[in-house]
């Protein structure tokens, strides 16, 4: 038992101080991709570090939203982290059930950004407020065809689902990868990546999550820079959880291959970043309904040609 | 002691005072003052007998009432100072008996009573609605709300006297009752009597009144009867699911803050019933999960739904005193001028929304649960399309509700006044704002409070089955608390950074723009207009565009209007083909009075002969009452 | 082996979504090669033993669905230079939602329908998805207004029709659906060929506006 947590507790604070690495990785391959050097891949820590050092500047159109809402963002997203099977080991905090509160607590994150946005009363933030608004409600729907997905598969309704997944046998490998797919496409969709959204555009009109953050700065914006790595993060690993397989793993070889699954997503991230151009907007809701009609299409492999009904 | 009789000395109370509110009416400082003391002291009477015998699934429809009738009449003498307030009497004469025949409804356990507890309900909330009746809009709703009230009151008769099979009553039931709580089609009456309605009023009736009808179908279509088919569950998991998609697709493009919260309304009352469903689903199976998960997530959800929604139409009302109108397009940055309401307003709009750490999320986790134990249930292909189904949807909605509450919230209160009114607005006196901080707590303390009363209405016999759930309730409300407590705990760490407590004041950055203003602002209309433009017709918006033409274009214009597509494709339509049937039948009045009577006396007899030719519906009258 | 026709089967399906979702009829054209390569391998998949049968049938179907007919598509694509189906009767949402619906459907269909006992354990695999294509190509057919979406359609219901004879491994199999092979060949080739007509007589090639010849004043406010 108090292994069990040491290990969860371990990978818990490695996944909240390392964070940030991973934009820097994409930046790093997007720098490969286009033949440059690129920043170094802690490049965010020594953002953060500069921009906690500084003032906060808040708009005089304020009502007092923006103040509060960075606390909010990072509250719910280190709160969302806590139920992550971490280490392969049940979270401490686990119930059954939890996955609906973690990906909840996402969405509160994500209204409390939509209000400090439309806080500053920017047309800019008003215009990538509404497009989170709209993108996000048909994620979350695609997010919980995967979990039921992920419910009948292994029976269980908690984060601690996660641990039952993978490809131990070839049995449910289709059906898997089809759901896989699906997660991918969402999680490019809420961390603002391309193809939905890209991160690195130099025009508010075309922008979604950047265009929300224009009027932060100072500590402020270290939160909300810190709070979208620890997002991207926690996507991340619930992609490489539900890949790797079941079984008893000994910490070190569980590290290992956890490290490796995450560093390999980021990198294809980030190849899917240099390789792909974004879309219209009008195409990420068609791409968000094709990632819940993949979730659902799993659904049926797993009933009718896998065999579970329970 | 015997709680139940309090009740009687409660109804008792209420109506002495709405008596003594109407007869005073000539003196409005008096009849307030005796309406709101026959309401408190009968809603506290009441409260103690709710009190005493609370493991009793009724009281979840009772305590909405109580509070929201409480805040109602805390709220309701500022809100009627300056327009109507000289009416008093009639309107705490009306307030009264609503708030007392809701409460009736629940009490009554034969038919007729209890028939007649909901007529009056809908005649005293009826007249209520039309309290502003000079108003041409407001006349309109009225009327429709009666004649909504006046056939649900008919097929209800209908099910009492008539219904002879298991299945009938059901669909009696789920008809009659469905139009108040806002089923598919039978809602059309709910965006339009909210509105019009003054704001205490709307939030008696949105937060109460209207899932009155669950307790109805429950009580009346289904155990009343003591029988059910798979069939009800799946019927009311199909209704719950066009209710929640529906109700809130229709509520995107409503400018007016009311209307969209009656749409939004209709939205809860969808997962409410989705609960119920898999609750009746799980009856049938004998599945503890999703009879817990589902009843007791409809049942918490009502409570949850009146504590928020209750509250955000009391807050519409204070925006309405503020500024003098409802229309959200007009507003903007209230919140710096009405920072009480207006953060209240933003947070119940989170909450309702489903989001935690509010009480809606708590909810919606059962109904979640409820959803997800659908796949346990061995051999059942159709449980499984539900247990997909209703999960999928809920999520769905919530994120939906979530553009929609982030819409009315951002065009209202955040951002620069759009008009005057706006600019000059202030904020509301403290007994406007006390009614809705009450919800509000309430709201926090069901978050809380639920583990440990869902220990109190589980059957001591389910607790072991039932012990993952109530674990994942207790560990719902660590993790809130958890949560609050770490954004505070982020707050005062900003505090001690280097330079954390500096603020330097600025003007939004807007890529250049010296000075932007108002009209530079994302409106609510053009935040949710992707949405609209996703759900296409289905939001019943329409536009008309004249696109400039020419090398000198002189005219181009472009406007929206939404209908509600359930009022203009059904309803008006078949009203229009009722009109020309009816038309046909006009050489009935021929102006003669003895051809009336033959008339009648021909009908008389049509009736007696029905009754003796069919005994049948005589022992079943008897046997009804 | 299961698993391998398993994961021809979730692409097949995934191509369904796809080509429902695609705007871009160059990708549409290439969501059809990738059919075609499909079918082409799953006669080698199906069989117990491969003979010389299961080679030409699949050397047909990649020749003729894979390579053939999506190059006399592209070609008609080029001629009538038409690059997107802009403005389709049924939005793309929908139209994903539908398929989805209709897959769904299929599914329970095939659950429902009771096979020869000898049937083995791929033809349950192969029965609703072949279901689904077809439904899909219909579902095309119908819901999109340029010709050659519609001739994709076609093409996607025939490949449907195709998987459905190999996952069956009929006796008369090849000769049946060579006989609709060469229907579709037909077809493809007469719609490229009048694909350039209309483009050239009309300057578009929108199926939907041929009712407009129907009527004798030609109503141009479109």
């Amino acid at each position: 038992m108090t292994d069990k947590f040491i290990f969860w507790l371990i990978w818990f604070v490695i996944s909240l101080a390392a964070a940030p690495i991973l934009p820097g990785i994409i930046n790093k391959v997007k720098a490969f991709f286009a033949g440059r050097k690129g920043p170094s891949v802690f490049q965010l820590y020594y953002d953060l570090v500069k921009l906690l050092r500084k003032e906060s500047i808040v708009s005089t159109t304020s009502g007092g939203v923006l103040f509060f809402a960075p606390a909010v963002i990072l509250a719910t997203l280190i709160g969302a982290a806590l139920f992550l099977p971490f280490g392969g080991q049940h979270s401490p905090l686990g119930f059954t059930g939890d996955i609906i509160l973690f990906f909840y607590l996402l969405g509160t994150s994500r209204v409390a950004m939509i209000f400090g946005a439309l806080d500053t009363g920017s047309s800019f933030e008003g215009m990538g407020s509404s497009r989170e608004a709209h993108f996000a409600a048909l994620a979350e729907a695609a997010i919980f065809a995967i979990i039921a997905f992920l419910v009948l598969l292994t029976g269980r309704c908690g984060t601690e689902m996660l641990s039952f997944t993978g490809f131990s046998g070839s049995m449910y490998a289709t059906s898997l990868l089809l759901c896989a797919g699906a997660f991918f496409v969402v999680l490019l969709v809420e961390n603002c990546r391309v193809p939905a959204d890209d991160p690195d555009t130099h025009l508010e009109l075309t922008m979604i999550h950047e265009a929300m953050v224009l009027d932060y700065a100072g500590p402020d914006l270290a939160a909300i820079l810190y709070a979208g790595a620890l997002k991207l993060w926690l996507f991340v690993s619930f992609f490489v959880m539900l890949l790797m397989p079941a079984g008893e793993w000994s910490f070190l070889e569980y590290s290992s291959v956890f490290t490796a699954g995450i560093v390999l997503t980021t990198v294809i991230v980030g190849c899917a970043e240099s390789c792909m151009a974004r879309y219209r907007f009008l195409k990420v809701p068609q791409m968000l309904t094709g990632a819940l009609c993949t979730a659902l299409l799993a659904v049926f492999f797993l009933v009718f040609f896998e065999g579970v009904v329970r | 002691m015997n709680f139940e009789n309090l009740y009687a000395v409660a109804l008792a109370l209420m109506s002495i005072g709405a008596a003594g509110a109407l007869a005073a009416g000539k003196r409005p400082a008096l009849s307030q003052a005796i309406g709101c003391a026959g309401l408190i002291s009968g809603i506290i009477v009441s409260a103690i007998s709710v009190c005493a015998g609370l493991p009793d699934y009724v009281n979840l429809f009772r305590i909405p009432i109580l509070i929201l009738g409480l805040a109602g009449a805390w709220f309701s003498p500022q809100y009627l100072k300056g327009h109507g307030s000289q009416r008093s009497g009639i309107y705490y004469f009306f307030f009264n008996l609503t708030v007392a025949a809701m409460l009736g409804v629940t009490i009554m356990n034969r038919p007729i009573p209890f028939l007649v507890m909901w007529e009056i309900m809908g005649l005293a909330s009826f007249a209520l609605v039309a309290f502003d009746y000079k108003s041409r809009q407001v006349a309109r709703a009225a009327w429709i709300y009666l004649l909504a009230c006046q056939a649900g009151g008919m097929v209800l008769l209908g099910m009492f006297l008539m219904a002879s099979s298991v299945e009938a009553f059901f669909i009696l039931a789920v008809i009659g009752f469905g139009l108040k709580i806002g089923f598919p089609l039978l809602h059309v009456w709910l965006p339009e009597a909210h509105p019009a309605a003054p704001a205490p009023v709307s939030a008696l009736m949105s937060g109460a009144m209207i899932q009155l009808g669950f307790y109805g179908i429950w009580r009346w279509g289904i155990n009343a009867v003591a029988s059910y088919s798979e069939m009800f569950g799946f019927t009311l998991i199909a209704l719950g699911i066009i209710c929640c998609l529906g109700g809130i697709i229709l509520s995107f493009p409503r400018t007016n803050i009311k209307t969209l919260l009656a749409y939004s309304s209709i939205e809860n009352m969808g997962i409410i019933s989705l609960g119920c469903g898999l609750g009746l689903l799980g009856l049938g199976k004998g599945n503890v999960t999703m009879i817990f998960g589902g009843f007791t997530g409809a049942g918490l959800h009502m409570l949850n739904h009146a504590l928020l929604k209750g509250g955000l139409f009391l807050l519409a009302g204070s925006v309405q005193k503020a500024t003098g109108s409802l229309e959200m397009e007009k507003m903007g940055g209230l919140l710096k001028r009405m920072p009480v309401s207006g953060s209240l307003f933003l947070l119940n709009s989170a909450g309702l929304s489903g989001l935690p750490p509010f009480n809606a999320f708590v909810s919606e986790f059962l109904i979640y649960l409820a959803g997800f134990a659908a796949f346990t249930v061995p051999g059942k292909p159709l449980f499984m399309v539900a247990g997909v189904a209703v999960p999928v949807v809920l999520a769905l909605t919530g994120g939906l509700a979530a553009a929609a509450f982030c819409k009315v919230g951002g065009a209202v209160f955040l951002g620069e006044p759009r008009s005057k009114e706006a600019a000059e607005a202030v904020e509301v006196p403290l007994s406007m704002r006390l009614p809705v901080l009450l919800l509000f707590l309430c709201g926090c303390a069901v978050t809380v409070l639920t583990p440990a009363a869902a220990r109190l209405f589980a059957p001591e016999e389910w607790i072991q089955e039932l012990y993952p759930a109530i674990r994942a309730l207790q560990m719902v409300a660590v993790t809130s608390l958890a949560v609050t407590g770490l954004f505070v705990l982020l707050v005062l760490i900003k505090g001690l950074l280097p330079r954390g407590k500096e603020i330097r004041r600025s003007c939004t950055w807007d890529c250049g723009f010296s000075k932007p203003d108002a009209r530079m602002e994302y409106t609510g209309s053009a935040f949710i207009q992707p949405l609209v433009f996703f759900c296409g017709r289905l939001t019943g918006a329409r536009r008309k565009i004249t696109h400039p033409q020419g090398n000198f274009p002189e005219k181009s214009s472009f406007e929206e209007e939404s209908a509600d597509p359930g009022m203009e494709f059904f309803w008006e339509k078949s009203f229009k083909f009722f009109f020309r049937l009816a038309a046909k039948l006009n050489f009935l009045q021929s102006g003669y009075l003895h051809f009336y009577i033959l008339i009648m006396t021909a009908a008389l007899v049509l009736m007696l002969v029905w009754g003796f030719l069919l005994p049948w519906a005589g022992t079943l009258m008897k046997g009804g009452f | 082996m299961n698993l391998n026709i398993e994961i021809v089967m979730a692409f097949f399906l995934l191509s369904c979504l796809m080509l429902t979702a695609c705007s871009r009829m160059l990708h549409c054209i290439r969501i059809v090669v990738l059919q075609g390569l499909l079918l082409g391998v799953l006669p080698l998949l199906l069989a117990e033993h491969i003979h010389t049968e299961q080679y030409v049938a699949a050397a047909l179907n990649i020749i003729i669905k894979a390579a053939a007919l999506p190059v006399l598509l592209y070609l008609a694509m080029k001629k009538a230079d038409v690059k997107r189906e802009l403005e389709p009767l049924v939005s793309y949402p929908v139209s994903l939602l539908v398929v989805l619906c209709g897959i769904a459907g299929a599914f329970m269909l095939s659950a429902h329908l009771s096979l020869p006992e000898s049937s083995s354990n791929s033809l349950r695999l192969v029965l609703p998805v072949s279901f689904s294509v077809v439904f899909t190509g219909l579902f095309i057919v119908m819901a999109r207004k340029k010709a050659i979406t519609q001739a994709i359609g076609f093409l996607t219901f025939e490949n449907g029709i195709a998987l459905f004879g190999t996952g069956m491994m009929l006796e008369c199999g090849l000769a049946v659906e060579l006989g609709i092979l060469l229907d579709v060949f037909v077809l493809v080739f007469v719609m490229g060929i009048a694909v350039m007509r209309i483009n050239r007589a009309f300057e578009h090639i929108d199926s939907d506006k041929l009712v407009l010849l129907g009527e004798t004043s030609g109503g141009n406010e479109k």
